[in-house]
């Protein structure tokens, strides 16, 4: 009878594991709107009046949102555009287009993109046809034929803004501001941008168009808040379907906010980086450690998770080199302080691996030439020897901190 | 290729009829009573005389303009002139006037023309044919005829304003002429209906049954002249392609000259057509045989040239009937797709020509006419093309936008750059000197040049636009004449040579490439157009149709210098010395030294901008304002700007005053805003840096203190790094930390950052003053 109990018990546990998993990696994963923003309500509002003029009054605008990466520049505008379309007004009213630097690498890509995201009558399926004159003068022309009362908004949406920059003569950018400063279909356009010299990068005409909002996203945010933060991130909602579970969650992620090893962990992490995409990374790595057998988070979890985050990449390489490899990094080292960083090559190398063999002969295989090339070359492949880019062979030691283990 | 185009050059000769029949000593012309148009190909030979009506060469090869012959004479050029009046045609007279008519109008009837703007001096190369006007009574009927291309009725005169019935004086003057000339086409009592819709129809009903039956008919048919509007499009192709001279054009060339021959349904070419391509679908043993046909066409007269066809036609006819039928179908649909390419076609044809022709395309593929000689088309087949009808149009919202409800809503809607004011403040000068150069050039009938410039945002655009809005208005009240207006934007084409394009789609309608529309236009300015209004072209953004040869800054530049161009460019940039800085010499002295240059807002004509705009909206404090026109003013003296911060400054007074209190706008909120779009934000992002990324940039600045150099290495930052932590007693980072803060600070271009690929190696340089470094990380 006990037995079946406590299989009971466990069954309804791995139901409440799976329910915890799905909504804290939704939490963390994605940067849709399904967390909290911490610590930026003032660009909150500014964003959302913005668009809200935007949709109601048909007015145009345009803004740059700044802000270091994984700073929560795209959750901001998510948020923003969520708390949007539950006005009935504006879900109907608006239309959306999305580019992004990274894919829209030129200006005919970037405008065959924007027809297809507008559907308009040039669009056969799926495909935009035509030349990029012909497009652009088709995009052009259907923008000037609106006007502010009677057409329907639309916001354009450009992440990674600063690549938009480079394309030719900044046609697009141009066009977009333009129309942002004429009385044509009422447009916004959002830059999404880390670089804080965007500004300078504005071909004057463009520059003269553009309105000049920034909306800047910092990390604003001391050591309190971050704890605050990661506890609210951690928590469960008060619509959990176990209330009993969500009640032990809550109540030990309360006290892993007080724990000193916890406090350690997010202060050092704090130290290092201070935006809200690593501590979600962090958090990740150890709701990932949760199971039916281990139900809550402790201490040592987040212990761990941040060792596996922050691990020096090439320390770890050198960890797991052969003896014969350690040896010559040795004396590439050894060669890299009598020289100064000159550049060396495999034969001084290996004379210098001859001279350590010579003085501790008793511990250490006299390898064979050969063999030692071929460690060489292994660690060439590694990339923790570089080759000098000369004709020569030479090579300079990559590697300073492997030599500290 | 060159070959045939001199000859077809020179197919249509232009003589006097008869001796001179007065001169005039002082202006050295001669003038005569009539003209001999002599075409060699058909070898005819057409008289017109003075009093005739004509058609004359439009802008447009469809649409031919009318006109009835006053004058012919020859001046001390040698050059051969004709004085004419227009009649319009319902189509030449602007949209928002038709409906003062009031009735529906048959393509048939024209209008007798007294706008006074046309000029009525024309070359005589450029009249087609002659045809037949007769004036009716207002409420008469149009007589039904079947000839529709050559007769013309006139009911009532148009002057540019309201439609007249005809003076009796006029009405006598048509009736006269009419009766006098007896030079129209003998086809006047036609007996076969040629109407342009139908004749493709026709055609094809003709092709399948004349084979079969062989009707006398069609002999005495083939006799007739081609009908106008063939004829018309038959010059029009010739023009086109003895400008150019690429392979495609050529192509082009020939292809039209196919599809002419169709097009003419009973005419004699399209026999020979029909022959030529029956030849060359039966085998290619033929080819021999059909090049001795082709030579023989040269050479012999018309009459036995079809005696000939025929009876090669009887021949081959009888053993492979069939397959002429199926390949007699594909010559037709290849050909009717020609024509759907072409644009001159208005749509309506278009379409008919595609629903009447859907043959699978298998069936195009035998090269059916003149084989060996024409390449086929290379478009691929099967490429979609843009839906040629597509309305670019832009959905249109399902709620109506709100109106503005406070008066900060108010004013904010004024301040919008998009706002067009009532007037434009502060560039009064500026606009009268641009105005009274247009309306000059306007009213000698000239063309002309100005070169505009200016930083961005000292309303050049504007100005111009205001003027161009003033000169439309003169223009309606007959104070100047009438005009075209067409603008173009460097920034808005994706190549400079786009601007032929645009410019020849603006003035015409027609959608063709760069090379063909650059002929087409400097067609359109340097012959002695005629009939046509001075067009007035603004080129915004001119630095951008910079090529490495110029030829497109060239070529708009020196179109008004020609004698007959009637264009009035004003050409806008940034740059007061673009002509000479980035102008070959010869670019620069065709565009003239009429030059204009737009200085930025001093604060008080900001100030007055704003005010202005304001008007009556009480909405700023008189202080804001004169602070924001002080600060612009010292900045760049961009009005753009201005409006932009007191928009934004009226955003922060709504938010500041949450409570329904209606507020104005005051100085703090004025220096939010201007602190908010010109404040640096490095030091405020330093600030907000991790206490890793602060010590980063700690070490850099030691570093460059040690080195006494800006520029360092990642290893030499990191040495000072680890120092700096022991020294504050912290953790130090490890290196795969350390790369990743640089690669964050380099991301924000706080740090100016090599490539990432030297690893410790790589050089660091700080973006901002170690000043301002220091001053961030001091108040900490």
């Amino acid at each position: 009878m006990s037995k079946r109990k406590s299989k009971e018990s466990i069954s309804t546990n791995g139901e409440c594991i799976s329910q915890v998993q799905k909504v804290l990696r939704e939490r963390l994963c994605y940067h849709y709107a399904t967390g909290k923003l911490f610590g930026i309500e003032h660009q909150y509002r500014h964003l959302l009046e913005l668009l809200k003029r935007t949709t109601i009054h048909g007015e145009s605008n345009s803004a740059l949102i700044i802000g270091p990466r994984g700073s929560g520049k795209t959750a901001l505008l998510n948020h923003v555009l969520k708390d949007l379309m539950e006005i009935k007004q504006v879900k109907e009213n608006l239309l959306e287009v999305r580019l992004n630097g990274l894919l829209q690498t030129n200006d005919k890509v970037a405008l065959k993109e924007i027809t297809r995201q507008l559907r308009l009558e040039n669009v056969v399926g799926d495909k935009v046809f035509g030349s990029f004159a012909e497009n652009l003068a088709f995009l052009l022309e259907a923008l000037r034929k609106g006007n502010r009362t009677s057409s329907c908004p639309v916001l354009f949406i450009l992440d990674e803004f600063d690549l938009f920059v480079h394309h030719k003569n900044q046609t697009l950018l141009y066009n977009l501001f333009d129309i942002s400063q004429s009385a044509q279909t009422p447009v916004t356009v959002i830059g999404l941008t880390c670089r804080r010299d965007i500004l300078e990068l504005f071909e004057k005409r463009v520059k003269s168009r553009f309105s000049h909002r920034q909306i800047y996203v910092l990390n604003s945010f001391d050591f309190k808040q971050y704890v605050k933060i990661f506890k609210e991130q951690l928590s469960l909602p008060a619509d959990f379907p176990d209330e009993t579970f969500a009640q032990k969650w809550n109540n030990n992620v309360q006290h892993l906010s007080v724990d000193k090893t916890v406090n350690d962990v997010l202060q050092s992490l704090f130290h290092y980086t201070k935006d809200l995409r690593s501590l979600h990374f962090l958090l990740m790595l150890a709701v990932s450690n949760v199971t039916v057998h281990h139900p809550l988070i402790t201490a040592s979890d987040l212990q761990e998770a941040s060792k596996q985050y922050r691990m020096d990449s090439k320390a770890n390489i050198v960890h797991g080199l052969s003896v014969l490899e350690i040896c010559l990094i040795i004396a590439m080292k050894h060669l890299n302080d009598v020289y100064e960083g000159e550049p060396f090559n495999f034969q001084m190398v290996y004379n210098e691996f001859q001279k350590f063999i010579q003085r501790k002969a008793h511990c250490m295989y006299n390898f064979e030439k050969p063999v030692v090339m071929k460690a060489f070359e292994h660690l060439l492949q590694l990339e923790l020897v570089k080759p000098i880019e000369k004709p020569s062979i030479e090579a300079a030691l990559d590697d300073k901190g492997g030599l500290r283990c | 290729m060159g070959i045939m185009n001199t000859r077809q050059q020179t197919k249509i000769i232009y003589s006097w009829y008869g001796k001179p029949t007065s001169s005039d000593r002082k202006l050295r012309t001669l003038q005569y009573k009539g003209i001999i148009i002599k075409s060699e190909r058909t070898r005819t030979e057409k008289c017109i005389q003075l009093g005739e009506f004509v058609l004359i060469e439009g802008e447009n090869a469809d649409r031919p303009f009318v006109a009835q012959l006053l004058d012919l004479y020859e001046d001390g050029a040698q050059q051969k002139h004709a004085v004419v009046q227009w009649f319009s045609h319902i189509t030449e007279i602007p949209q928002n006037k038709r409906k003062l008519l009031k009735r529906e109008v048959s393509c048939q009837e024209v209008f007798f023309d007294q706008v006074s703007g046309y000029d009525n001096d024309i070359a005589v190369e450029t009249i087609i044919e002659s045809v037949l006007v007769i004036p009716l009574h207002p409420k008469e009927e149009l007589p039904i005829t079947l000839n529709k291309e050559k007769i013309f009725y006139v009911k009532q005169s148009w002057d540019g304003k309201c439609f007249k019935a005809l003076s009796s004086d006029t009405f006598s003057k048509l009736k006269e002429a009419n009766r006098k000339g007896d030079g129209v086409p003998n086809s006047l009592n036609s007996f076969v209906p040629l109407d342009i819709s139908s004749m493709k129809e026709e055609t094809k009903k003709v092709a399948r049954s004349v084979m079969k039956t062989k009707n006398v008919e069609v002999e005495i048919e083939s006799k007739h002249s081609a009908s106008k509007s063939s004829l018309s499009k038959e010059r029009h192709s010739q023009r086109v392609a003895n400008g150019i001279k690429t392979p495609t054009a050529r192509k082009k060339l020939q292809l039209n000259s196919m599809y002419m021959a169709i097009f003419c349904p009973f005419g004699f070419e399209c026999s020979m057509f029909r022959a030529s391509s029956f030849l060359g679908s039966l085998n290619s043993g033929n080819t021999v045989f059909l090049a001795s046909l082709s030579k023989l066409w040269d050479y012999l007269p018309k009459t036995h040239a079809i005696s000939v066809f025929y009876s090669l036609l009887n021949m081959i006819e009888s053993n492979q009937k069939e397959d002429f039928l199926s390949s007699s179908d594909g010559s037709y649909s290849s050909s009717s797709e020609e024509e759907d390419s072409d644009v001159l076609c208005s749509p309506e044809k278009r379409t008919k020509a595609s629903r009447t022709f859907s043959i699978p395309k298998s069936s195009r593929k035998p090269s059916v006419h003149t084989p060996a000689k024409t390449p086929k088309k290379t478009s691929l087949p099967g490429t979609p093309k843009t839906p040629r009808n597509a309305t670019p149009e832009i959905p249109r919202r399902s709620h109506a936008a709100q109106k503005p409800a406070s008066m900060l809503e108010e004013a904010r809607l004024r301040l919008h750059v998009s706002a067009i004011p009532e007037s434009l403040p502060c560039r009064e000068e500026e606009f009268q000197d641009i105005y009274n150069f247009v309306e000059s050039k306007l009213i000698d009938g000239t063309g002309g040049c100005m070169y505009i410039s200016g930083v961005p945002g000292t309303g050049k655009t504007a100005t111009v636009h205001e003027v161009i809005r003033c000169l439309q208005q003169a223009a309606e009240n007959d104070d100047v004449p009438a005009f075209e207006f067409i603008e173009i934007n460097g920034m808005k084409l994706t190549d400079p040579h786009q601007a032929y394009v645009q410019i020849l789609e603006l003035l015409t309608g027609q959608k063709v490439t760069a090379t063909h529309a650059a002929t087409l236009l400097a067609k359109l300015f340097c012959t002695p157009g005629p009939k046509r209004k001075t067009t007035v072209l603004i080129v915004d953004e001119l630095d951008l149709l910079w090529t490495r040869k110029q030829n497109v800054m060239y070529n708009l530049f020196d179109w008004p210098t020609q004698k007959h161009s009637k264009l009035i460019i004003l050409a806008i940039a940034n740059t007061m010395d673009l002509p000479e800085r980035i102008m070959m010499n010869r670019v620069a002295s065709r565009l003239g030294l009429t030059r204009m240059s737009f200085q930025p807002y001093t604060y008080k004509q900001l100030q007055q901008i704003i005010s202005s705009r304001l008007n009556s909206v009480k909405a700023f404090e008189e202080d804001a304002i004169q602070l924001v026109s002080r600060k612009v003013a010292a900045l760049s003296g961009d009005a753009r700007r201005c409006l932009d911060i007191c928009r934004r400054a009226t955003e922060i007074c709504e938010f500041a005053s949450q409570k329904n209190i209606p507020e104005i706008v005051r100085m703090a909120h004025v220096t939010e805003a201007i602190d908010e779009m010109f404040s640096s934000p490095y030091i405020s992002a330093i600030r907000n840096a991790s206490l890793h990324e602060q010590i980063f940039l700690k070490a850099i600045l030691a570093e460059f203190r040690r080195a006494g150099v800006e520029e360092a290495t990642v290893q030499q930052v990191y040495h000072q790094h680890i120092s700096l932590c022991r020294m504050e007693g912290m953790q130090s980072p490890t290196v795969s930390d350390i790369m990743s803060i640089c690669s964050r600070l380099g991301a924000c271009r706080l740090l100016l950052v090599e490539s990432s690929n030297k690893y410790l190696h790589m050089r660091v340089r700080l973006n901002i003053s170690q000043d301002d470094v220091m001053y961030a990380l001091k108040d900490e």
